[in-house]
Protein backbone atom coordinates (compact mmCIF):
# COMPACT_ATOMS: atom_id res chain seq x y z
CA UNK A 1 0.00 0.00 0.00
CA UNK A 2 1.17 3.37 -0.72
CA UNK A 3 1.64 6.45 1.81
CA UNK A 4 -0.43 8.22 -0.56
CA UNK A 5 -3.11 5.90 -0.45
CA UNK A 6 -2.79 6.11 3.88
CA UNK A 7 -3.16 9.91 3.80
CA UNK A 8 -5.98 9.79 1.25
CA UNK A 9 -7.49 6.84 3.06
CA UNK A 10 -7.21 9.62 6.40
CA UNK A 11 -8.25 12.32 4.49
CA UNK A 12 -11.72 11.16 3.52
CA UNK A 13 -12.36 8.82 6.03
CA UNK A 14 -13.55 10.21 9.90
CA UNK A 15 -12.81 7.09 11.48
CA UNK A 16 -9.70 7.44 10.88
CA UNK A 17 -9.01 10.59 11.71
CA UNK A 18 -10.65 10.21 15.07
CA UNK A 19 -8.41 6.76 15.44
CA UNK A 20 -5.38 8.94 14.82
CA UNK A 21 -6.06 12.11 17.35
CA UNK A 22 -7.61 9.21 20.01
CA UNK A 23 -4.05 7.36 19.61
CA UNK A 24 -2.02 10.02 19.69
CA UNK A 25 -3.99 12.17 23.14
CA UNK A 26 -3.44 7.52 24.58
CA UNK A 27 0.04 7.66 23.40
CA UNK A 28 0.90 10.53 25.11
CA UNK A 29 -1.30 10.24 28.36
CA UNK A 30 0.59 6.89 28.71
CA UNK A 31 3.71 7.79 27.22
CA UNK A 32 4.51 11.25 30.09
CA UNK A 33 3.48 8.95 32.71
CA UNK A 34 6.10 6.60 31.65
CA UNK A 35 9.61 7.98 33.33
CA UNK A 36 7.51 8.01 36.83
CA UNK A 37 6.43 4.50 36.30
CA UNK A 38 9.86 3.22 35.35
CA UNK A 39 11.88 5.35 38.50
CA UNK A 40 9.11 4.03 40.82
CA UNK A 41 9.72 0.85 39.36
CA UNK A 42 5.59 0.82 38.83
CA UNK A 43 5.80 -1.04 35.37
CA UNK A 44 4.19 -4.20 36.76
CA UNK A 45 1.38 -2.11 38.57
CA UNK A 46 0.77 -0.53 34.66
CA UNK A 47 0.41 -4.60 33.57
CA UNK A 48 -1.55 -5.56 36.53
CA UNK A 49 -4.07 -2.40 36.06
CA UNK A 50 -3.94 -3.36 32.49
CA UNK A 51 -4.77 -6.95 33.06
CA UNK A 52 -7.58 -5.91 35.76
CA UNK A 53 -9.42 -3.86 33.16
CA UNK A 54 -10.23 -7.21 31.24
CA UNK A 55 -11.87 -8.13 34.52
CA UNK A 56 -14.05 -5.38 35.52
CA UNK A 57 -14.66 -4.97 31.78
CA UNK A 58 -15.88 -8.91 32.04
CA UNK A 59 -17.66 -7.96 35.39
CA UNK A 60 -19.75 -5.34 33.96
CA UNK A 61 -20.77 -6.64 30.68
CA UNK A 62 -22.41 -9.40 32.76
CA UNK A 63 -24.15 -7.20 35.66
CA UNK A 64 -25.15 -4.26 32.90
CA UNK A 65 -27.37 -6.83 30.83
CA UNK A 66 -27.88 -5.12 27.23
CA UNK A 67 -24.72 -3.50 27.36
CA UNK A 68 -21.93 -3.47 24.55
CA UNK A 69 -18.21 -2.74 24.99
CA UNK A 70 -17.87 0.99 23.98
CA UNK A 71 -21.01 2.10 26.86
CA UNK A 72 -19.87 4.69 29.06
CA UNK A 73 -21.55 2.67 31.52
CA UNK A 74 -19.37 -0.45 31.47
CA UNK A 75 -16.37 1.91 31.20
CA UNK A 76 -17.45 3.36 34.63
CA UNK A 77 -18.22 -0.03 36.59
CA UNK A 78 -14.85 -1.39 35.06
CA UNK A 79 -13.00 1.94 35.80
CA UNK A 80 -14.48 1.26 39.72
CA UNK A 81 -13.04 -1.92 39.44
CA UNK A 82 -9.98 -0.62 38.73
CA UNK A 83 -9.53 1.87 41.17
CA UNK A 84 -11.06 -0.90 44.60
CA UNK A 85 -8.11 -3.01 43.01
CA UNK A 86 -5.45 -0.21 42.88
CA UNK A 87 -6.23 0.87 45.89
CA UNK A 88 -5.77 -2.62 47.62
CA UNK A 89 -2.46 -3.07 45.51
CA UNK A 90 -1.55 0.49 47.35
CA UNK A 91 -2.35 -0.69 50.12
CA UNK A 92 -0.10 -3.36 49.71
CA UNK A 93 2.65 -2.13 48.20
CA UNK A 94 3.17 0.93 51.18
CA UNK A 95 2.42 -1.86 53.62
CA UNK A 96 5.03 -4.25 51.79
CA UNK A 97 7.70 -4.01 54.11
CA UNK A 98 5.16 -4.81 57.30
CA UNK A 99 2.64 -6.67 55.65
CA UNK A 100 2.41 -11.06 54.72
CA UNK A 101 2.81 -10.71 50.83
CA UNK A 102 4.91 -8.92 48.95
CA UNK A 103 3.98 -6.14 46.80
CA UNK A 104 4.94 -8.14 43.50
CA UNK A 105 2.54 -10.88 44.53
CA UNK A 106 -0.24 -8.99 45.44
CA UNK A 107 -0.26 -7.55 41.99
CA UNK A 108 0.49 -10.97 40.51
CA UNK A 109 -2.51 -12.19 42.83
CA UNK A 110 -4.96 -9.21 40.81
CA UNK A 111 -3.48 -10.01 37.71
CA UNK A 112 -4.18 -13.27 37.11
CA UNK A 113 -7.42 -13.63 39.16
CA UNK A 114 -9.11 -10.47 36.97
CA UNK A 115 -8.06 -11.65 33.68
CA UNK A 116 -9.69 -15.50 35.11
CA UNK A 117 -12.95 -13.12 36.13
CA UNK A 118 -12.91 -11.53 32.92
CA UNK A 119 -12.70 -14.74 30.68
CA UNK A 120 -15.99 -16.17 33.16
CA UNK A 121 -18.10 -13.53 32.80
CA UNK A 122 -17.75 -12.64 29.53
CA UNK A 123 -18.20 -16.10 28.79
CA UNK A 124 -21.70 -16.02 31.01
CA UNK A 125 -22.64 -13.39 28.97
CA UNK A 126 -22.51 -14.69 26.02
CA UNK A 127 -24.14 -17.98 27.05
CA UNK A 128 -26.88 -15.46 28.00
CA UNK A 129 -26.52 -13.31 25.47
CA UNK A 130 -25.80 -15.22 22.36
CA UNK A 131 -25.75 -12.06 19.74
CA UNK A 132 -23.61 -10.40 21.89
CA UNK A 133 -20.30 -11.74 20.32
CA UNK A 134 -17.10 -9.48 20.46
CA UNK A 135 -13.68 -11.24 19.74
CA UNK A 136 -11.52 -11.27 22.62
CA UNK A 137 -8.47 -9.75 20.49
CA UNK A 138 -10.76 -6.31 20.75
CA UNK A 139 -9.99 -6.21 24.04
CA UNK A 140 -7.18 -7.47 24.24
CA UNK A 141 -5.23 -5.96 21.58
CA UNK A 142 -7.73 -2.66 20.76
CA UNK A 143 -9.89 -2.21 18.01
CA UNK A 144 -9.55 1.75 16.79
CA UNK A 145 -12.55 1.42 14.27
CA UNK A 146 -14.54 1.26 17.53
CA UNK A 147 -13.54 4.60 18.44
CA UNK A 148 -16.11 7.20 18.70
CA UNK A 149 -16.59 11.18 19.05
CA UNK A 150 -17.46 10.68 22.50
CA UNK A 151 -14.27 8.45 22.97
CA UNK A 152 -11.93 11.43 21.39
CA UNK A 153 -13.42 13.69 24.13
CA UNK A 154 -12.82 11.29 27.07
CA UNK A 155 -9.28 11.09 25.68
CA UNK A 156 -8.71 14.61 25.05
CA UNK A 157 -9.84 15.15 29.00
CA UNK A 158 -7.53 12.15 30.83
CA UNK A 159 -4.37 14.07 28.37
CA UNK A 160 -5.13 17.37 30.11
CA UNK A 161 -5.79 15.63 33.53
CA UNK A 162 -2.73 13.42 33.23
CA UNK A 163 -0.63 16.70 31.82
CA UNK A 164 -2.07 19.04 34.58
CA UNK A 165 -0.77 16.66 37.63
CA UNK A 166 2.48 16.20 36.09
CA UNK A 167 2.73 19.94 35.52
CA UNK A 168 1.58 21.14 38.73
CA UNK A 169 3.29 18.69 40.75
CA UNK A 170 6.70 18.24 39.44
CA UNK A 171 8.59 18.71 42.34
CA UNK A 172 6.42 16.72 44.63
CA UNK A 173 6.63 13.87 41.96
CA UNK A 174 10.43 14.21 41.44
CA UNK A 175 11.11 13.93 45.38
CA UNK A 176 8.53 10.86 45.32
CA UNK A 177 10.28 9.33 42.39
CA UNK A 178 13.96 10.09 44.17
CA UNK A 179 13.03 8.26 47.08
CA UNK A 180 9.58 8.14 48.55
CA UNK A 181 10.28 7.62 52.14
CA UNK A 182 12.80 10.71 52.38
CA UNK A 183 9.90 12.59 50.77
CA UNK A 184 7.81 11.55 53.35
CA UNK A 185 10.23 12.79 55.66
CA UNK A 186 10.68 15.89 55.03
CA UNK A 187 7.38 16.32 55.46
CA UNK A 188 5.55 15.96 51.88
CA UNK A 189 1.91 14.12 51.50
CA UNK A 190 3.13 11.09 50.17
CA UNK A 191 0.22 8.60 50.91
CA UNK A 192 -2.01 11.44 48.78
CA UNK A 193 0.55 11.57 45.79
CA UNK A 194 1.30 7.45 45.67
CA UNK A 195 -2.40 7.60 45.78
CA UNK A 196 -2.88 9.97 43.10
CA UNK A 197 -0.26 8.80 40.60
CA UNK A 198 -2.41 5.41 41.12
CA UNK A 199 -5.41 6.78 40.22
CA UNK A 200 -3.80 8.55 37.13
CA UNK A 201 -2.34 5.40 36.11
CA UNK A 202 -5.79 3.49 36.42
CA UNK A 203 -7.34 6.27 34.41
CA UNK A 204 -5.42 6.09 31.63
CA UNK A 205 -5.15 2.28 31.38
CA UNK A 206 -8.58 1.55 31.24
CA UNK A 207 -9.56 4.43 28.89
CA UNK A 208 -6.15 3.78 26.61
CA UNK A 209 -6.82 0.34 26.39
CA UNK A 210 -10.32 0.88 23.97
CA UNK A 211 -7.53 2.24 21.60
CA UNK A 212 -4.63 -0.01 22.40
CA UNK A 213 -5.90 -2.85 23.50
CA UNK A 214 -4.87 -4.21 27.46
CA UNK A 215 -1.94 -6.09 26.77
CA UNK A 216 -0.71 -3.69 24.84
CA UNK A 217 -0.88 -0.60 27.11
CA UNK A 218 1.12 -1.46 29.07
CA UNK A 219 3.99 -1.92 26.71
CA UNK A 220 3.25 2.12 26.19
CA UNK A 221 3.39 2.95 30.29
CA UNK A 222 7.16 1.73 29.83
CA UNK A 223 8.91 2.20 26.78
CA UNK A 224 8.87 5.71 26.21
CA UNK A 225 9.98 6.37 29.81
CA UNK A 226 13.40 3.99 29.14
CA UNK A 227 13.41 5.59 25.84
CA UNK A 228 14.07 9.16 27.57
CA UNK A 229 15.60 8.08 30.59
CA UNK A 230 18.04 6.90 28.71
CA UNK A 231 18.59 10.55 26.87
CA UNK A 232 17.90 12.63 29.38
CA UNK A 233 19.26 14.21 32.66
CA UNK A 234 16.57 15.83 33.78
CA UNK A 235 12.99 15.39 34.71
CA UNK A 236 11.11 17.49 32.88
CA UNK A 237 12.86 17.15 29.45
CA UNK A 238 12.66 13.11 30.39
CA UNK A 239 8.39 14.13 30.82
CA UNK A 240 8.13 15.60 27.20
CA UNK A 241 10.47 13.73 25.37
CA UNK A 242 8.51 10.49 26.11
CA UNK A 243 5.41 11.99 25.57
CA UNK A 244 6.51 13.26 21.92
CA UNK A 245 8.04 9.13 21.36
CA UNK A 246 4.40 8.15 22.66
CA UNK A 247 2.61 10.64 19.83
CA UNK A 248 4.85 9.88 17.01
CA UNK A 249 5.72 6.30 17.36
CA UNK A 250 1.29 5.86 17.99
CA UNK A 251 1.15 7.68 14.44
CA UNK A 252 3.81 5.47 12.82
CA UNK A 253 2.56 2.31 14.13
CA UNK A 254 -1.04 3.01 12.83
CA UNK A 255 0.65 4.13 9.26
CA UNK A 256 2.66 0.32 9.49
CA UNK A 257 -0.74 -1.23 10.99
CA UNK A 258 -2.77 0.27 8.25
CA UNK A 259 0.35 -0.31 5.70
CA UNK A 260 0.83 -3.73 6.78
CA UNK A 261 -2.80 -4.93 8.27
CA UNK A 262 -1.84 -6.16 11.27
CA UNK A 263 -2.79 -4.99 14.70
CA UNK A 264 -2.20 -1.19 15.66
CA UNK A 265 -1.48 -2.31 19.44
CA UNK A 266 1.42 -4.73 18.03
CA UNK A 267 2.44 -2.28 15.29
CA UNK A 268 3.01 0.43 17.87
CA UNK A 269 5.05 -1.73 20.47
CA UNK A 270 7.30 -2.57 17.59
CA UNK A 271 7.90 0.99 16.76
CA UNK A 272 8.33 1.86 20.46
CA UNK A 273 10.96 -0.88 20.43
CA UNK A 274 12.71 0.34 17.62
CA UNK A 275 13.03 3.43 18.83
CA UNK A 276 14.42 2.05 21.85
CA UNK A 277 17.52 0.14 19.68
CA UNK A 278 17.61 3.09 18.29
CA UNK A 279 18.19 5.46 21.41
CA UNK A 280 20.50 2.64 22.90
CA UNK A 281 22.90 2.67 19.85
CA UNK A 282 22.49 6.47 19.77
CA UNK A 283 23.89 6.83 23.46
CA UNK A 284 26.79 4.49 22.58
CA UNK A 285 27.86 6.25 20.13
CA UNK A 286 28.14 9.52 21.56
CA UNK A 287 29.44 8.12 24.36
CA UNK A 288 32.20 6.83 21.96
CA UNK A 289 32.72 10.11 20.24
CA UNK B 1 24.47 29.56 55.34
CA UNK B 2 21.67 32.81 55.89
CA UNK B 3 18.69 31.44 57.83
CA UNK B 4 15.17 32.38 57.27
CA UNK B 5 13.56 34.81 60.14
CA UNK B 6 11.23 31.95 60.96
CA UNK B 7 13.70 29.63 61.10
CA UNK B 8 16.06 31.87 63.61
CA UNK B 9 12.66 32.35 65.73
CA UNK B 10 12.26 28.96 65.39
CA UNK B 11 15.33 28.25 66.92
CA UNK B 12 15.22 30.81 69.71
CA UNK B 13 11.88 30.01 70.78
CA UNK B 14 12.99 26.53 71.99
CA UNK B 15 16.23 27.15 73.37
CA UNK B 16 15.27 25.62 76.64
CA UNK B 17 13.91 22.78 75.67
CA UNK B 18 15.07 19.69 74.73
CA UNK B 19 15.46 18.70 70.72
CA UNK B 20 14.28 15.20 71.13
CA UNK B 21 12.94 13.33 73.97
CA UNK B 22 11.41 10.33 74.38
CA UNK B 23 9.62 9.17 77.70
CA UNK B 24 8.69 5.59 78.61
CA UNK B 25 8.95 4.59 75.08
CA UNK B 26 8.25 0.92 73.86
CA UNK B 27 7.82 -0.32 70.07
CA UNK B 28 7.10 -3.50 68.76
CA UNK B 29 6.88 -4.76 64.94
CA UNK B 30 3.52 -6.34 65.08
CA UNK B 31 3.18 -8.95 67.64
CA UNK B 32 7.32 -9.84 67.35
CA UNK B 33 9.32 -8.96 70.30
CA UNK B 34 9.99 -5.45 71.90
CA UNK B 35 12.92 -3.73 69.60
CA UNK B 36 12.72 -0.94 72.12
CA UNK B 37 11.65 -1.21 75.77
CA UNK B 38 10.78 1.57 78.10
CA UNK B 39 13.46 3.90 76.65
CA UNK B 40 13.70 7.21 78.50
CA UNK B 41 16.17 9.42 76.02
CA UNK B 42 16.92 13.08 76.33
CA UNK B 43 19.15 14.89 73.78
CA UNK B 44 19.99 18.37 74.23
CA UNK B 45 19.66 21.78 71.82
CA UNK B 46 23.25 21.45 69.69
CA UNK B 47 24.60 18.05 71.24
CA UNK B 48 26.61 15.72 69.25
CA UNK B 49 25.09 11.91 70.14
CA UNK B 50 26.68 8.79 69.01
CA UNK B 51 24.32 6.37 68.98
CA UNK B 52 26.08 2.80 68.88
CA UNK B 53 24.57 -0.91 69.39
CA UNK B 54 24.25 -3.84 67.63
CA UNK B 55 22.50 -4.69 64.37
CA UNK B 56 18.69 -4.82 65.52
CA UNK B 57 19.24 -3.04 68.92
CA UNK B 58 16.53 -0.62 67.73
CA UNK B 59 18.71 2.07 66.77
CA UNK B 60 17.01 2.86 63.18
CA UNK B 61 13.79 1.89 64.60
CA UNK B 62 14.35 5.26 67.62
CA UNK B 63 15.24 7.65 64.43
CA UNK B 64 12.05 6.15 62.93
CA UNK B 65 10.16 7.25 66.05
CA UNK B 66 11.28 10.99 66.40
CA UNK B 67 10.34 10.97 62.64
CA UNK B 68 7.41 10.34 63.08
CA UNK B 69 7.02 7.49 60.57
CA UNK B 70 6.12 5.34 63.26
CA UNK B 71 3.83 5.20 66.47
CA UNK B 72 5.13 3.61 69.66
CA UNK B 73 3.47 0.95 71.04
CA UNK B 74 3.46 3.13 74.60
CA UNK B 75 5.31 5.98 75.49
CA UNK B 76 5.62 9.22 74.19
CA UNK B 77 8.19 10.84 71.71
CA UNK B 78 8.76 15.13 71.89
CA UNK B 79 10.90 16.72 69.12
CA UNK B 80 11.52 20.39 69.53
CA UNK B 81 9.38 20.59 72.53
CA UNK B 82 6.48 19.38 71.15
CA UNK B 83 4.67 16.00 70.41
CA UNK B 84 6.53 14.38 67.16
CA UNK B 85 2.70 13.15 65.43
CA UNK B 86 1.81 17.22 65.99
CA UNK B 87 4.89 18.68 63.87
CA UNK B 88 2.97 18.41 60.58
CA UNK B 89 5.04 21.01 58.26
CA UNK B 90 7.88 21.09 60.98
CA UNK B 91 9.06 18.29 60.70
CA UNK B 92 11.04 20.14 58.04
CA UNK B 93 13.10 21.31 61.17
CA UNK B 94 14.10 17.13 60.97
CA UNK B 95 17.15 16.68 58.60
CA UNK B 96 17.59 13.24 57.50
CA UNK B 97 20.42 11.32 56.18
CA UNK B 98 19.57 7.84 55.14
CA UNK B 99 21.96 4.66 55.50
CA UNK B 100 21.77 4.21 51.46
CA UNK B 101 22.18 7.87 49.90
CA UNK B 102 22.87 5.99 46.67
CA UNK B 103 21.23 7.93 43.40
CA UNK B 104 20.40 5.73 40.61
CA UNK B 105 23.25 6.25 37.22
CA UNK B 106 20.10 7.41 35.42
CA UNK B 107 17.85 9.49 37.63
CA UNK B 108 17.15 12.35 36.25
CA UNK B 109 18.27 14.94 38.47
CA UNK B 110 21.15 17.23 38.90
CA UNK B 111 23.30 17.98 41.53
CA UNK B 112 21.65 21.05 42.33
CA UNK B 113 17.69 19.46 41.63
CA UNK B 114 18.47 16.72 44.72
CA UNK B 115 19.79 19.68 47.15
CA UNK B 116 16.97 21.68 46.08
CA UNK B 117 14.22 18.51 47.44
CA UNK B 118 15.05 20.25 50.79
CA UNK B 119 13.42 23.11 50.48
CA UNK B 120 9.91 21.26 48.29
CA UNK B 121 8.19 20.84 52.18
CA UNK B 122 8.59 24.59 53.36
CA UNK B 123 7.60 25.61 49.93
CA UNK B 124 4.29 24.18 49.74
CA UNK B 125 2.50 22.95 46.69
CA UNK B 126 1.98 24.81 43.74
CA UNK B 127 5.41 27.17 44.04
CA UNK B 128 8.72 26.32 42.82
CA UNK B 129 12.16 26.71 44.19
CA UNK B 130 13.06 30.93 43.43
CA UNK B 131 16.18 32.82 43.58
CA UNK B 132 16.38 32.70 47.65
CA UNK B 133 15.78 28.97 47.13
CA UNK B 134 18.55 28.76 44.41
CA UNK B 135 21.36 30.94 46.19
CA UNK B 136 20.39 28.43 49.67
CA UNK B 137 20.86 25.58 47.93
CA UNK B 138 23.94 26.47 46.43
CA UNK B 139 25.54 27.50 50.04
CA UNK B 140 24.57 24.34 51.24
CA UNK B 141 26.29 22.32 47.88
CA UNK B 142 29.36 24.78 48.80
CA UNK B 143 29.47 23.82 52.57
CA UNK B 144 29.69 20.28 51.78
CA UNK B 145 32.72 20.47 49.06
CA UNK B 146 30.27 20.03 45.79
CA UNK B 147 30.85 23.21 44.37
CA UNK B 148 31.22 23.21 40.98
CA UNK B 149 29.39 20.33 40.16
CA UNK B 150 25.74 21.86 40.61
CA UNK B 151 25.18 20.85 37.09
CA UNK B 152 26.23 17.16 37.29
CA UNK B 153 23.95 14.29 36.88
CA UNK B 154 23.76 13.17 40.87
CA UNK B 155 23.74 9.88 39.80
CA UNK B 156 27.46 10.15 38.41
CA UNK B 157 29.00 10.90 41.53
CA UNK B 158 30.76 8.87 43.73
CA UNK B 159 29.96 7.66 46.84
CA UNK B 160 31.42 9.81 48.77
CA UNK B 161 29.94 12.76 46.95
CA UNK B 162 26.84 11.17 47.21
CA UNK B 163 27.23 11.00 51.08
CA UNK B 164 27.74 14.47 51.35
CA UNK B 165 25.23 15.47 48.65
CA UNK B 166 22.49 14.17 50.84
CA UNK B 167 23.61 16.39 53.68
CA UNK B 168 23.35 19.37 51.49
CA UNK B 169 19.52 17.98 50.53
CA UNK B 170 18.72 18.10 54.65
CA UNK B 171 20.88 21.26 55.22
CA UNK B 172 19.22 23.34 52.74
CA UNK B 173 16.02 23.20 54.91
CA UNK B 174 18.13 24.92 57.50
CA UNK B 175 16.73 22.08 60.02
CA UNK B 176 17.98 22.11 64.01
CA UNK B 177 18.08 18.57 64.45
CA UNK B 178 20.09 16.20 62.10
CA UNK B 179 19.10 12.55 62.32
CA UNK B 180 21.62 10.18 60.06
CA UNK B 181 21.37 6.37 60.10
CA UNK B 182 24.95 4.55 59.88
CA UNK B 183 25.68 7.23 56.85
CA UNK B 184 29.60 5.86 57.35
CA UNK B 185 29.17 2.61 55.81
CA UNK B 186 30.32 1.96 52.61
CA UNK B 187 32.47 4.58 52.53
CA UNK B 188 36.35 4.11 53.06
CA UNK B 189 38.27 5.31 55.71
CA UNK B 190 39.11 8.35 54.11
CA UNK B 191 35.70 9.37 53.74
CA UNK B 192 34.34 8.79 57.00
CA UNK B 193 37.16 10.84 58.57
CA UNK B 194 35.84 13.64 56.16
CA UNK B 195 32.28 13.11 56.52
CA UNK B 196 32.47 12.99 60.85
CA UNK B 197 34.82 16.04 60.55
CA UNK B 198 32.11 18.02 58.23
CA UNK B 199 29.61 17.28 60.63
CA UNK B 200 31.52 18.20 63.63
CA UNK B 201 31.84 21.49 62.10
CA UNK B 202 28.41 21.92 60.46
CA UNK B 203 27.13 21.29 64.04
CA UNK B 204 29.33 24.44 65.89
CA UNK B 205 28.50 26.27 62.91
CA UNK B 206 24.82 26.17 62.35
CA UNK B 207 24.13 24.87 66.58
CA UNK B 208 22.38 21.60 64.97
CA UNK B 209 21.61 18.98 67.20
CA UNK B 210 23.20 16.01 65.67
CA UNK B 211 22.35 12.04 66.27
CA UNK B 212 24.31 9.36 64.40
CA UNK B 213 23.57 5.84 64.44
CA UNK B 214 26.67 4.12 63.65
CA UNK B 215 28.73 1.18 63.98
CA UNK B 216 32.05 3.42 64.02
CA UNK B 217 32.75 3.32 68.08
CA UNK B 218 35.92 5.26 67.69
CA UNK B 219 35.39 7.75 65.51
CA UNK B 220 31.93 9.04 67.38
CA UNK B 221 33.82 8.40 70.32
CA UNK B 222 35.85 11.13 69.06
CA UNK B 223 33.13 13.59 67.78
CA UNK B 224 30.21 13.08 69.67
CA UNK B 225 29.38 14.79 73.05
CA UNK B 226 27.34 12.03 74.35
CA UNK B 227 27.30 8.15 73.59
CA UNK B 228 24.26 5.99 73.95
CA UNK B 229 24.35 2.45 73.47
CA UNK B 230 21.11 0.71 72.50
CA UNK B 231 20.31 -2.74 72.99
CA UNK B 232 16.31 -2.81 72.99
CA UNK B 233 17.26 -0.38 76.23
CA UNK B 234 19.56 2.20 76.19
CA UNK B 235 22.49 3.16 78.24
CA UNK B 236 23.60 6.53 78.65
CA UNK B 237 27.52 7.82 78.71
CA UNK B 238 29.05 11.22 78.31
CA UNK B 239 32.03 10.77 76.39
CA UNK B 240 34.10 12.01 78.96
CA UNK B 241 33.26 8.90 80.75
CA UNK B 242 33.68 6.47 77.76
CA UNK B 243 32.65 3.27 77.28
CA UNK B 244 34.00 0.42 79.47
CA UNK B 245 34.93 -2.99 78.00
CA UNK B 246 32.17 -4.10 80.38
CA UNK B 247 29.28 -2.07 78.95
CA UNK B 248 30.59 -2.58 75.73
CA UNK B 249 30.49 -6.57 76.28
CA UNK B 250 26.70 -6.25 77.69
CA UNK B 251 25.81 -4.12 74.38
CA UNK B 252 27.14 -6.03 72.04
CA UNK B 253 26.89 -9.66 74.05
CA UNK B 254 30.39 -10.66 72.22
CA UNK B 255 34.43 -10.11 72.94
CA UNK B 256 35.52 -6.58 72.21
CA UNK B 257 38.94 -7.62 72.68
CA UNK B 258 39.89 -6.23 69.09
CA UNK B 259 37.93 -3.39 69.21
CA UNK B 260 39.68 -2.17 72.52
CA UNK B 261 43.15 -2.16 71.41
CA UNK B 262 42.14 0.12 68.69
CA UNK B 263 39.80 2.35 71.06
CA UNK B 264 42.89 2.88 73.73
CA UNK B 265 44.71 3.56 70.60
CA UNK B 266 42.93 6.43 69.57
CA UNK B 267 42.24 7.73 73.15
CA UNK B 268 45.75 7.78 73.96
CA UNK B 269 46.20 10.14 70.45
CA UNK B 270 42.74 11.44 71.35
CA UNK B 271 43.66 12.91 75.22
CA UNK B 272 47.63 13.02 74.84
CA UNK B 273 48.33 9.71 76.03
CA UNK B 274 45.72 9.67 79.31
CA UNK B 275 43.62 6.95 78.06
CA UNK B 276 41.36 5.18 80.51
CA UNK B 277 41.62 1.29 81.57
CA UNK B 278 39.12 -0.44 79.79
CA UNK B 279 37.35 -1.54 83.51
CA UNK B 280 38.20 2.19 84.84
CA UNK B 281 35.00 3.20 84.63
CA UNK B 282 32.15 1.56 85.98
CA UNK B 283 28.73 1.25 83.58
CA UNK B 284 25.95 3.71 83.36
CA UNK B 285 23.45 1.25 82.05
CA UNK B 286 20.77 -1.18 82.80
CA UNK B 287 18.76 -0.03 85.37
CA UNK B 288 20.48 3.57 85.34
CA UNK B 289 19.30 4.12 81.89
CA UNK B 290 17.65 7.39 81.86
CA UNK B 291 20.26 9.06 85.08
CA UNK B 292 22.13 11.11 82.09
CA UNK B 293 18.97 11.85 80.46
CA UNK B 294 17.94 14.03 82.57
CA UNK B 295 20.83 15.84 83.87
CA UNK B 296 23.32 16.45 81.04
CA UNK B 297 21.06 17.54 78.33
Amino acid sequence: MSELSFFDAVASTPLLQRALVAGGLAGVSCAALAPLVVLRRMAFIGDGMAHAAFGGLGVALFVLGGSRYEDLGVQLLTLAFCLALALAIGRASREANGGNITEDSAIGIAFSVSMALGAVFIALRQRRDPQYVTSMDTYLFGNLLNIGPSDVAVLSVLTLTVLAVLVLFQKEILFYAFDARLAEVSGLNTGLLHHLILLLLVLTVVIASRVMGIVLVSSSLVLPGVIALRLCTRMVPAMVLAAIVGLVSFEVGLYASYACSVQPGAAIVLVQFAVLLVAAGARKLWRMG
Amino acid sequence: MSEAPSATQARAATTTAAAIELRGVSFAYGPGPLVLDHVDFKVADGEFLGLIGPNGGGKTTLLKLVLGLMQPACGEVHVLGRFAPALGRDRRLLGYVPQDTSVRQQFPATVMDVTLMGTYASLGLLRWPGPKEKEAAREAIREVGLEGLEERAAGKLSGGQQQRLAIARALVAQPRVLLLDEPTSGLDTGGQAHLFALLDRLRRQYKLTVVMASHDVTALAHYANQLACLNRTVHWHDRSELLSEAVLRKVYACELDAFFIEHRRHLADFHGGDAPAGHAHGPHCGHEHGDKAGGTP
